[in-house]
């Protein structure tokens, strides 16, 4: 019956344009550089530089970032980096050492829970995923999770990502224990979307975690109560702008970074280099958006 | 009276009504009864014998008995199939309830939960009235059963998820929504003891085959979390329970298919309507029968169901019965209709006016055919023939209480298949119930489900290579190499199948056509939504100008927006309905491969099949005469499948004389047995394959049949057909040859006045110069 996979590339395959079985199905990136037509304005111009730039490196080897390694623990090997910021690093006009007039009175208004009132900077787990889709369900995965916390002189910052499928649950067992010995997420919209993508792909694993714990802060929310009637919307983006004076240049929108893990873990190519950026910034604006909402 | 003599005397004393061309007596039984077992809870006991239930009919103690685990054995894998109104929910309520409480109060027993799948929402909610209230009266607040379908309010959705003992859902909801968020109920999962699939008679064909597949995924989930429950499934009488169980649920399965509940005498009486043209052998209509009918039992005490075979129908023959009711100051509030397509509240109101006997005549579609508790009634009439003998005796077991006679009549239409049993009744009554069949290898329905099944959980190649991954499936290798490298959904990392895709795969995959894409029906003077109804029916019955009848009301479609799924009406007095006429066109878009033989050739191919809808005619009630006729203005239904063609040599017909059949007799007549067929052949329903015949076709020029998948972009049916039409052909000429009738019957290429008097000399004829 190796007739199968032929029957259904024939009757399946269109729809994903597969090529027919009579086609050559040499997968080299097929995808034509768009032209950029003389008569092209600017808009239009940046645009098709753009969709060139992506076209170009969806083709291309991509590298992970060098001051990356493998790490182990005991449910596998996963690529990790690691990076130690000073305490007073500036993000925008924030310096993260605005933390240290941290008031958690005022985060337990701010957060709508009188727990946050007794909460330790200690046991804060900065954390922002990057997932193969937004749909949720068992299937989507998340394949790069960064998360941060403070030390006694440092922020630091963790970027934990899967190589190969086979990086996964190493990486998973990674945050657990991160997450065991901090066991405060804070995140931006992390309630209803992070966590639980992390719980489900843990769950498939077998991986034991708090990650559903109900201490969870999740600073949209507390963005929307402070800021929403005087900014246009509380999208991270606008929040940086606005209020920790952060703006980002050559950005990937988040939206662009399934399809960018989808291509490295085919074929290492695309613009995975640019998530690890925009993650990295990510996890420093949950930083510097705390201390900013709550500084007294 | 007894309701026979009632309906004998009803039938003597109005001529008009028609003649009882025959009569047939199932005899009362007395139930076989059997106490209960030794292992019950006693407070489930005693509640259950509080409602009266003192004792179980043998079929239940012996289902329960196999399906309750104790120290020496596990439980077993069973189905159960007997008749509606046997009380089979009892067989597995019995041993799922007492699972569930003894665990409750002693947590040392284990944690257990269950669940239940109904093929409907109405039957899950039903299902969930009783439910509780057995359970209440067990042990107040000790169990938590839940309905979790599309109707569950998002709120409660999470307490539910992590609460629930006892989840019933539907296949469709299992698909969606719990099977993709599996890591969401968990402790369904990982303490799921028992899954009960109720009605598993109506999965089948393509349906079916989809339903074995969430089967097969909901079983990987399962062994996931460390759990291997005990399968249930309920059915009709259908020919093949064991069979058709063992393929659904992959599991060996015991079969208990002996009823031993009681009824009383039940009457059936085959009624043909008067000759109106004897020239054409046309009838007064049946529905006019059923209406006198109507019209006596009005009067009586008797509670009576009639069953139509269209919506339309259904809401004519309403409209006559409150008619009827006006002119003899019954309350309108006895007379209900109930279809789909009404909403869920209505319904709901509907099936408790009639349990409690608050309704008295009831107008039904197939949609009360599934096992929704009604009570039992004691007077039946089918209008017309419901189509098959399992759907028959469906309908007919609706009436008949414990200890009194019922009544069934069958109101013939002029159509042959009518005429047919009104003269050979024992078509119905020797042993011809229809066999169930699916085929859960179909490649793209398996390959659509193991998409979603590897989102649901990676595939390990260990599991591949044992031929344990995925049900029973052969083939998953080439299936998940197709995932891998043809559609980039997959890939292969680590010795396991890994789903990398952003999609969410199930959104794209339905088990019925039908689910989607419902027309709203919008009441333009409350504003207030009346009914749904599904795309495919919409051009035909709501379109501007249509007539639709909802309650017995008339509405006058005002307007139809076709891109919002959306059609307007208002109350209207009209003393006519509406009809369309549908024209069905298949086009040949693209022929794949051609197999030559001697005197004709087969050909698979992608068609274009488009059903239009031109115009309608207003008839008026009562008389049915043509009151006028308006024109359609919608876009035709169409959609692309896949059809195998059989194209036969002009030479060979001509040889064969093919035009002296009637029309096409002969060739109409091959359609026929095809149809009927296939199958035999390809495990699908009659009806998700359609075959036309045409004597000289557009395309080839030349007589042909043609046989497609009768559903967007097919499900390979057609390529099978081809492939082995031959032997498809071959059963055909056995069938037509052995078949004793003389000129045609149901039996064989379908009675003699569809096909004219050579039809079936030239059907066999035309086979064997095909086969030579």
């Amino acid at each position: 019956m190796k007739d199968l996979r032929r029957k259904l590339r024939r009757q399946l395959g269109q729809e994903r344009g597969v090529p027919s079985p009579d086609e050559d199905t040499s997968s080299a990136a097929r995808e034509a550089e768009p032209t950029i037509p003389e008569h092209a304005g600017p808009g239009l111009r940046s645009f098709l530089l753009n969709r060139r730039e992506l076209a170009r490196q969806a083709r291309q080897k991509v590298e992970l970032p060098g001051d990356g390694r493998e790490a182990k623990n005991e449910a596998g090997s996963f690529y990790l980096r690691h990076q130690r910021y000073p305490r007073d690093h500036v993000h925008g006009y924030i310096g993260l050492d605005l933390v240290d007039r941290l008031d958690w009175q005022k985060m337990s208004v701010i957060g709508k829970d009188e727990a946050f009132a007794d909460a330790k900077l200690d046991h804060c787990l900065f954390l922002d995923t990057e997932t193969t889709g937004l749909a949720g369900g068992a299937g989507t995965t998340v394949f790069m999770t960064g998360i941060g916390w403070y030390e006694e002189d440092a922020f630091v910052l963790e970027q934990v990502f899967m190589r190969t499928f086979a990086d996964e649950a190493g990486a998973l067992l990674h945050i657990a224990q991160r997450l065991a010995e901090r066991p405060m997420m804070v995140t931006f919209v992390g309630k209803s979307f992070d966590r639980h993508r992390l719980a489900a792909r843990m769950s498939i694993y077998k991986i034991d975690s708090p990650v559903l714990a109900p201490l969870h802060l999740d600073l949209y929310y507390c963005a929307r109560r402070t800021w929403g009637d005087e900014l246009p919307n509380v999208k991270l983006r606008t929040v940086e702008e606005e209020r920790l004076g952060f703006y980002r240049d050559d950005d990937l929108p988040g939206s662009e970074a399934p399809a960018a893990f989808l291509s490295w873990i085919r074929n290492q190519t695309g613009a995975i280099d640019r998530v690890f950026e925009h993650n990295r910034l990510d996890v420093i604006s949950l930083a510097a958006l705390l201390a900013r909402l709550g500084a007294s | 009276m007894a309701v026979d003599n009632f309906i004998r005397e009803l039938l003597a004393g109005d001529g008009d009504i028609g003649q009882v061309e025959a009569h047939h007596r199932v005899d009362a039984r007395d139930a076989e009864t059997a106490s209960y077992p030794d292992w019950v809870l006693p407070d489930l006991r005693a509640a259950l014998e509080a409602r009266g239930i003192l004792s179980l009919y043998s079929h239940q103690r012996l289902a329960a008995d196999l399906l309750h685990a104790n120290a020496e054995q596990p439980g077993k894998h069973v189905v159960v199939a007997t008749p509606t109104a046997s009380g089979k929910s009892l067989c597995y309520h019995l041993p799922v309830l007492d699972r569930l409480f003894r665990t409750k109060q002693d947590p040392r027993q284990g944690v257990a939960r269950a669940l239940y799948l109904f093929p409907t929402k109405a039957l899950a909610r039903d299902q969930m009235g009783d439910l509780e209230r057995l359970v209440a009266d067990t042990a107040p607040n000790l169990l938590t059963i839940a309905v979790y379908d599309g109707d569950t309010p998002p709120a409660t959705r999470r307490t539910l998820r992590e609460n629930g003992d006892l989840v019933i859902t539907n296949p469709h909801m299992l698909h969606t929504g719990i099977l993709p968020n599996h890591t969401k109920w968990q402790g369904l999962f990982s303490g799921l003891e028992y899954v009960v699939v109720d009605e598993v008679h109506t999965l089948s064909g393509i349906y079916g085959s989809h339903v074995a597949n969430v089967l097969r995924r909901l079983k990987r989930i399962c062994a996931h979390y460390g759990s291997n429950p005990v399968f249930c499934a309920a059915s009709a009488t259908i020919s093949n329970p064991g069979e058709h169980a063992q393929r659904l649920l992959e599991v060996p399965v015991e079969v208990v298919d002996q009823d031993g509940s009681a009824h009383g005498p039940k009457h059936f009486f085959f009624v043909n309507p008067p000759i109106i043209s004897e020239a054409s052998g046309t009838r007064v209509p049946a529905i006019e029968g059923a209406r006198r009918v109507a019209g006596q039992l009005l009067k009586s005490d008797l509670q009576s169901i009639y069953f139509t075979r269209t919506r339309r129908t259904m809401e004519v023959l309403l409209k006559y019965i409150r008619d009827e009711a006006t002119t003899q100051h019954v309350d309108q509030e006895r007379i209900a209709g109930y279809r789909g397509g009404y909403l869920p509240d209505l319904r709901r109101k509907i099936e408790h006016g009639l349990q409690k006997g608050q309704i008295s005549s009831v107008v039904a579609t197939s949609a009360l055919e599934l096992g929704i508790d009604i009570g039992s009634l004691d007077v039946c009439v089918l209008v017309g023939y419901p189509g098959t003998v399992s759907s028959t005796f469906q309908r007919a077991g609706r009436v008949g209480r414990r200890n009194h006679a019922s009544a069934v009549l069958f109101m013939a239409r002029s159509f042959a298949m009518d005429q047919y049993l009104m003269f050979n009744p024992g078509y119905l009554f020797d042993d011809a119930r229809e066999a169930v069949s699916i085929d859960p290898d179909n490649p793209i329905i398996m390959t659509n489900h193991v998409k979603c099944s590897a989102f649901e959980l990676p595939f390990a190649d260990e599991d591949v290579k044992a031929g344990t991954a995925y049900g029973k499936a052969e083939d998953v290798d080439q299936v998940l190499e197709f995932l891998t490298e043809d559609l980039q959904m997959l890939v292969h990392q680590g010795g396991r199948y890994h789903f990398a895709d952003a999609t969410y795969p199930a959104d794209g995959v339905s088990l019925h056509a039908a689910d989607m894409d419902n027309v709203v029906i919008q009441d333009l003077d409350t504003r207030k939504v009346l009914a749904e109804i599904d795309r495919a029916s919409a051009i035909s019955e709501v379109h501007e100008g249509a007539i639709y009848g909802h309650q017995g009301q008339q509405y006058l479609v005002e307007e139809f927006r076709y891109d919002d799924r959306r059609v307007y009406v208002r109350k209207a007095q009209v003393d006519y309905y509406t009809e369309a006429e549908t024209e069905t066109e298949v086009r040949v878009l693209h022929v794949d491969e051609t197999q030559p033989f001697d005197s004709y050739k087969a050909h698979h191919a992608e068609v274009h099949v488009s059903t239009l809808a031109k115009a309608y005619k207003k008839i008026r009630f009562y008389t049915r005469e043509n009151v006028g006729i308006g024109e359609i203005n919608l876009p035709p239904e169409e959609f692309e499948t896949e059809a195998c063609i059989l194209t036969i040599d002009p030479q060979l017909a001509a040889v064969v004389g093919i035009e002296r059949g009637m029309d096409g007799g002969g060739l109409k007549g091959i359609a026929e047995m095809i149809q009927g067929l296939v199958p035999l052949y390809v495990r699908v329903d009659p009806g998700d394959v359609a075959v036309t015949s045409e004597m000289r076709h557009p395309h080839f020029e030349c007589p042909t049949l043609t046989i497609y998948d009768a559903m967007p972009n097919g499900v390979g049916l057609s390529e099978r057909i081809f492939r082995e039409h031959r032997a498809i052909l071959e059963a055909a000429l056995g069938l037509v040859r052995r078949c004793a009738c003389h000129s045609g019957c149901p039996a064989c290429i379908g009675p003699g006045v569809m096909h004219g008097i050579h039809g079936k000399s030239l059907a066999a004829q035309l086979i064997e110069g095909m086969l030579a």
